[in-house]
């Protein structure tokens, strides 16, 4: 119904373009007078009108009814059995869903039956008036812009001014991502702070992490929320990460820039590009299956203990899926250091070395940092990798062969485990705040360093 | 006195298909300025490069034909580009300073050459050039302010101090006062007269009125060709070649 | 100028001979070299990396290329299932279909008894096999009565097995006749005229070294303990407090003779020549080939053993020559498949039995939580579903709204707020973006876990930023020129961009759009926090369905325990990367065909 519905707008919208451009031509031809605007213009004119009328209450309707539909359920549902959980009652109200469907439910009993009556009636209105509504507006919009149609109707200027606020209202989309996820993160937030009275030193310094396992009553308790083993954790493994890409993605940057022909380049990009386009999932297969046995059979045959789940291996591995990061943004930097300085040097009798060493690199300084601090922030918002190969146990030591584990896979953890939803969510998007406000930071200082870079050359 | 300095021999350059320069041969004379003129494209950029190899830094750049430098064949597999050019400095027509400070410019070139064994010694190096570059008292007081923030005519003899401090023999100048003011090229021209009594120096102008200046011979190329090389006062004076009369005259170029 | 003459040494020409490099030079040149050869190594360490990592993804899913069937003739016994030809196809298809499959290797298989063994054979045969031929029937009742060959999907340890993965079945060269006798206890007495069970007492006795240096570590671990009690007695400081600590210490010492003394036992009786060693399950497993049946060795001399039957065999054997010997290098207790399995299975494929097809189920099941059953197909449709989302919504949003900043957006505060934001955007971490659609799409909306719908909005936002930017690149590189040519005809504004600027920068759009959508389609870490982790068994039909998508499906698989579904990540690994090499393919040559200088 709801897609029928969805369709039916466009379709509406280009009948009204027809008839409205229609009728323009037929005013112009009948009074013998130019239009303002040309027919199609007023087609136009209609056409994104009934557009934006039909989808607009159609939307509005569509998140309204369900929005509507579903809290007024749960709060019968959750009226009937005040004992149990947003859980079971969210399990009741699917159920109802699927009696009313028809389709196969994990359990009936009265209250089920009696919702899922409830939920029939109200949907088939909710569906009914979402449909009437729809369809009235776009007639009575049709209608409106049609009865607006003169010879002196600036119908094309009205339009382009649409389209042009229309342009503008999706740029701004990204913003309102932004803000969604700052209001999002920080509502749990602040929840959780509250759970632990505002002790925000035990939060960044305590050394136990185990948010779970003090919960009482909304409480929490405020000693077993230090995220400094966590902290541990992601820095390990970055730092590890960034010795393996750091290097690697360099000298590889260095060659392909100074040294390598069109020819190897030719080779040498793709094959990078092919590594930064794998996704990270595979990367953490990579790890568990072939990095962390190799690594514990390496450590075995000369005597030292490396668990199956280490830092190492998934540093080691994250080093390799940044590599590409770091050369291609470093090739870039590199590329853009002007030939004349070059020239410069190698008239002096510098050999290439000399002339990278000495000039190339350092001119090209704030442009390579960034692309470090940039690798760094991807290290640390990095989940998959860590997930699969890093370990779960929030294990404060500075020992990479053993297992540590994050910030990114203690979201996961927390959010994907079995501990109801609505206790789990604070430490989680709590970490995930802190983790959001680590990698703007360290964007921005990148995106200084960039354009610090970029004024000095370009 | 002819004591020639650089001898070169049937030169050609291709780059990939464009034969840039055809058939080009010259001797340069050492303590002389030798300026190099013609139309834009005609190849100077590019028989300047030759000469001390910076054509090697492009890909799909060629050289054929024997340049000989104090008798010895700079394209020979056994010469290192990298001593020659320690040998035959060169100054572009932008100014090009590291983004380094006024002294690490200087020092650059003595330093990788290891020419200096101790501070006091590089100090005195860097002096010395910044005085024969004619830049020493406009910069003696902020040896450490970093050589992007001179002036472009200030930028422009930098290079050259930077270029003197390596001790070349010869110093090729491509267009050094293009990016200048009357005033600093003034200086620069006259920096240039002094600079022949220790080497051989060729520059690449646009300026005929700068070649007559300061060259005492001259070389005129077009689309390639050496059309005509002898004494400055003659060819500006009396040319044999017709298109070098044209392109004295402004007619050609 | 006077002080500058003064600065040049001698005016006499300077002639330096370019010939013959200098130490100093030399070693500046071998610097060179040294840079290139990092650069070349790190390239090299890169495209290494890249190397092992396709190729053993590659490698392990060959394992899921094929599985294996049991072929084996089926009676369809209508007593036993209890239904007839002219039953309602739903009561036909609930009938006991497993308990036949299982009396019908029960009947192979007489020998299997025990509550063990009779699972152990059950087990040779995929717990989905019986839906199959319920279907397979209730779809041809006709067929009720008969006995039909009806191919039985292999459990993935037969499968596992039939790969090698656990090893061959080595075939031991053997010279002498075999006698076989049972005993009154069932258990069976086997020699040979030859010694041709030395090499299996000597891979035997093996087992005798790893347990006697097993004794020995702890025995150093007592060692260890004498000493600290010693250095305790030392300190000790009342007197009652020492001898306690001396009498821990006798302790000790004795459990430390007694280890040494059993694992000198134990390396005595390896190093012997002869002596009847038993195999047990931490042993390779020794199996003997005769009478038409297998034989599996519990102790072995030289060239006596004892035995017990494992299929059956017909006894005595008196100085047969027509017999094998085999061994199991990987003990028993080590591998999941049984040395009964192994008899049995051995026995079925001599029969022709068990054959291996192309795994077609792969392509065109769901998910299972059996390895053999399992399929990638949900997984695909499901991130049908999720990209024709994020597509539908990102694309749209990021073309118009980088035709805004692009073209028309005034350059103030604001838009120059906007672009930061974008840029900052880009950088956030997936998981980021998950929690977004947790607590806005799930919570606060109300919308469906687990569906489509919200794993594409969510990876919509996520890749806006990366449309916007690539769009951006795509606007500024049409030259001014058209613009200006176009509104100087007369075109408005509006007009200008749509019709002249945005088909020419489309190929790049198009381009920066399948990148931004590859990078969708591999992203799991957000999905997670959405609910599209859970196990859905059907493949969805919409975008309100449960369901999965291809990453999310490697990640849950990778992490059950079966071994054979380690091949099967690695296969749903290739089909993800297949669709990102073809994405890519078609950036890559949009880009080479419109590539336009201008
Ligand atoms: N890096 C290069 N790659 C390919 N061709 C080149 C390159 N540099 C110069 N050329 C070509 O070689 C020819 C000579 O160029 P060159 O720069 O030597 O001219 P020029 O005389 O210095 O001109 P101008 O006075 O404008 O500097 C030209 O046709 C030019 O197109
Ligand atoms: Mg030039």
């Amino acid at each position: 119904m709801i897609f029928a519905l969805f369709v039916f707008v466009p379709v509406a919208a280009i009948v009204a373009f027809y008839v409205s451009q229609q009728h323009a031509n037929a005013l112009s031809s009948a009074t013998g007078q130019r239009l303002h605007s040309r027919p199609q213009h007023h087609g136009m004119h209609s056409m994104l009108w009934v557009m934006l009328a039909g989808w607009g209450v159609l939307l509005v309707l569509t998140v309204l009814g369900e929005t509507l539909i579903h809290r007024t359920l749960i709060g019968r549902v959750s009226d009937a059995l005040p004992d149990d959980g947003p859980l079971q009652w969210n399990l009741v109200l699917s159920d109802a869903r699927s009696i009313a469907q028809g389709t196969v439910a994990s359990s009936t009993d009265m209250l089920r039956e009696q919702i899922a009556s409830s939920f029939s009636w109200m949907n088939a209105t909710r569906l009914w008036g979402t449909a009437l509504a729809t369809i009235g507006a776009v007639a009575a919009v049709a209608w409106w812009t049609y009865q607006q149609i003169t010879i002196e109707l600036r119908a094309r200027i009205y339009a382009e001014n649409m389209i042009r606020r229309g342009l503008a209202v999706m740029a701004t989309v990204a913003v309102l991502t932004t803000i969604g996820i700052v209001l999002s993160l920080i509502f749990e937030t602040v929840r959780f702070f509250d759970a632990i009275d505002w002790q925000l030193h035990k939060f960044l310094f305590g050394t136990t992490w185990s948010p779970l396992s003090g919960v009482f009553e909304g409480e929490m308790d405020a000693d077993k929320v230090g995220i400094v083993p966590l902290f541990a954790g992601t820095l390990m493994i970055t730092l590890i990460a960034m010795l393996v890409a750091v290097p690697i993605g360099l000298f590889a940057a260095i060659y392909l820039s100074d040294f390598a022909n069109q020819r190897v380049r030719a080779v040498v990009k793709p094959v990078m590009e092919l590594l930064a386009g794998i996704p990270t999932v595979v990367y953490g297969f990579f790890a568990v299956i072939t990095v962390a046995p190799l690594l514990r059979d390496a450590g075995k045959a000369i005597g030292v203990p490396i668990a199956s789940e280490s830092a190492l291996a998934a540093g080691m591995v994250m080093g390799i899926m940044i590599i590409p990061f770091i050369s291609s943004l470093s090739d870039d930097v590199i590329n853009s250091v002007p030939q004349s300085l070059r020239d410069g040097s190698l008239s002096l009798g510098a050999t290439k070395a000399e002339t990278i060493r000495q000039v190339v690199l350092p001119a090209a300084l704030p442009g390579i940092v960034s692309a470090i601090v940039l690798g760094v922030s991807k290290a640390i918002g990095e989940t998959m990798i860590v997930v699969m190969a890093a370990g779960q146990g929030p294990n404060l030591t500075g020992n990479p062969l053993e297992a540590m584990t994050t910030v990114t896979v203690q979201i996961v953890a927390l959010i994907t485990g079995d501990i109801e939803a609505k206790t789990a969510a604070g430490p989680a998007f709590t970490l995930g705040f802190t983790l959001f406000v680590m990698t703007l930071l360290m964007n921005m200082l990148a995106q200084r360093l960039v354009a610090r870079f970029r004024e000095a050359y370009d | 006195m002819t004591d020639v300095k650089i001898k070169a021999k049937d030169v050609q350059v291709y780059y990939g298909d464009n034969h840039a320069i055809k058939d080009v041969s010259v001797e340069i004379e050492n303590n002389t300025v030798t300026a190099f003129i013609g139309p834009s494209g005609c190849g100077k950029s590019t028989f300047l490069r030759c000469i001390n190899r910076m054509n090697d830094t492009i890909d799909v750049c060629r050289v054929e034909g024997d340049i000989l430098i104090d008798g010895e064949d700079i394209y020979d597999k056994r010469i290192d580009p990298v001593q020659l050019r320690a040998k035959v400095g060169m100054v572009f027509q932008k100014p090009n300073p590291f983004p380094k400070s006024i002294y690490d410019n200087v020092a650059y070139g003595p330093k990788i050459h290891g020419m200096s064994r101790n501070k006091a010694e590089l100090d005195d190096i860097v002096e010395r050039a910044l005085r024969r570059g004619a830049i020493w008292d406009e910069v003696k007081d902020r040896l450490d302010a970093p050589g992007t923030g001179l002036s472009g005519g200030q930028q422009q003899r930098l290079c050259i101090a930077r270029a003197i401090a390596t001790e070349p023999e010869v110093l090729l100048m491509d267009e050094p006062c293009s990016a200048l003011d009357p005033i600093a090229t003034a200086q620069v021209e006259e920096l240039i007269d002094e600079l022949r009594q220790n080497y051989a120096v060729v520059i690449v102008t646009h300026s005929m009125q700068q070649a007559a200046r300061v060259s005492q011979k001259t070389a005129f190329f077009h689309l390639g060709n050496l059309v005509e090389y002898g004494d400055t006062p003659k060819i500006f004076t009396n040319p044999e070649d017709s298109r070098t009369e044209s392109y004295i005259t402004g007619r050609i170029g | 100028m006077a002080d500058l003459a003064s600065n040049i040494p001698d005016a006499a020409p300077r002639r330096s001979s370019l010939a013959g490099g200098s130490a100093r030079l030399r070693k500046r040149r071998r610097a060179e070299l040294r840079l290139k050869i990092y650069g070349i190594s790190a390239i090299g360490i890169a495209a290494a990396a890249l190397i092992t990592l396709l190729s053993t993804v590659v490698f392990q899913a060959g394992g899921a290329l094929f599985s294996t069937y049991l072929d084996k003739e089926i009676q369809l016994d209508t007593e036993f299932l209890g239904v007839t030809a002219s039953s309602d196809p739903k009561v036909i298809r609930r009938a006991d279909f497993d308990g036949l499959i299982e009396r019908g290797l029960e009947e192979r298989f007489p020998l299997a008894t025990g509550r063990q063994e009779r699972r152990e054979l059950h087990d040779l045969v995929s717990g989905g096999a019986n839906f199959e031929l319920a279907d397979h029937v209730a779809a041809n009742p006709d067929l009720l009565g008969q006995s039909i060959n009806f191919p039985l999907i292999g459990s993935d340890t037969l499968d596992l097995y039939k790969q090698g993965a656990y090893g061959q079945l080595d075939r031991q060269p053997v010279n002498g006749l075999l006698s076989v006798s049972e005993l009154e206890d069932g258990s069976l007495a086997i020699s040979t005229s030859a010694n041709d069970f030395s090499d299996a007492l000597r891979q035997v006795k093996s087992q005798l070294y790893v347990d006697a240096d097993r004794l020995r570590r702890q025995a150093s671990r007592q060692e260890n303990a004498i000493r600290v009690y010693g250095e305790r007695a030392e300190a000790a400081e009342t007197e009652e407090e020492r001898s306690e600590q001396l009498a821990a210490q006798d302790l000790a010492r004795e459990r430390r003779d007694a280890l040494i003394a059993q694992a000198e036992a134990l390396e005595a009786r390896a190093d012997g020549a002869g002596g009847a060693e038993e195999v047990d399950d931490e042993n390779v497993s020794l199996f003997i080939k005769a009478g038409g049946g297998w034989i599996r060795l519990t102790e072995v001399n030289r060239a006596e053993a004892s035995g017990e039957l494992l299929t059956r065999v017909t006894l005595p054997i008196e100085d047969s020559e027509a017999w094998s010997f085999r061994i199991m290098e990987l003990p028993e207790s080590n591998r999941p498949f049984s040395d009964h399995q192994i008899a049995w299975a051995e026995t079925l494929n001599e029969a022709g039995l068990i054959e291996r097809v192309f795994n077609t189920r792969f392509f065109t099941a769901a998910d299972s939580r059996a390895p053999e059953l399992a399929g990638i197909w949900g997984a695909v449709v499901g991130s049908f579903w999720t990209m024709l989302v994020t597509f539908s919504l990102t694309f749209p949003v990021g073309v118009l709204g980088a035709i805004y900043l692009q073209e028309f957006a005034p350059r103030n505060r604001f838009t120059d707020f906007i672009e930061v934001n974008i840029n900052n955007l880009a950088a956030v971490p997936s998981i980021v973006f998950g929690l977004l659609g947790l607590a806005v799409f799930l919570s606060f909306f109300g919308m469906p876990r687990s569906a489509p719908l919200v794993g594409g909005i969510v990876l919509a936002l996520m890749t806006l930023p990366t449309i916007i930017i690539a769009s951006r690149a795509a606007l500024r590189a049409v030259p001014p020129s058209i613009r200006e040519a176009a509104l100087g005809v007369g075109a408005s504004k509006v007009q200008a961009v749509f019709h002249h600027v945005l088909p020419l920068a489309m190929p790049g759009i198009l381009t920066g759009t399948i990148i931004g959508m590859a990078a969708a389609l591999g992203e799991t870490a957000p999905l997670l926090l959405i609910g599209m982790v859970a196990f859905i068994v059907e493949v969805p039909t919409g975008i309100m369905d449960n369901a999965t998508v291809l990453p999310v499906q490697v990640f849950r698989w990778s992490d059950f325990p079966e071994r054979a579904f380690e091949a099967k990540t690695a296969a749903a690994i290739c089909v993800l990367l297949t669709f990102l090499v073809v994405m890519n393919l078609v950036a890559i040559i949009l880009r080479r065909k419109f590539e336009r200088r201008w």
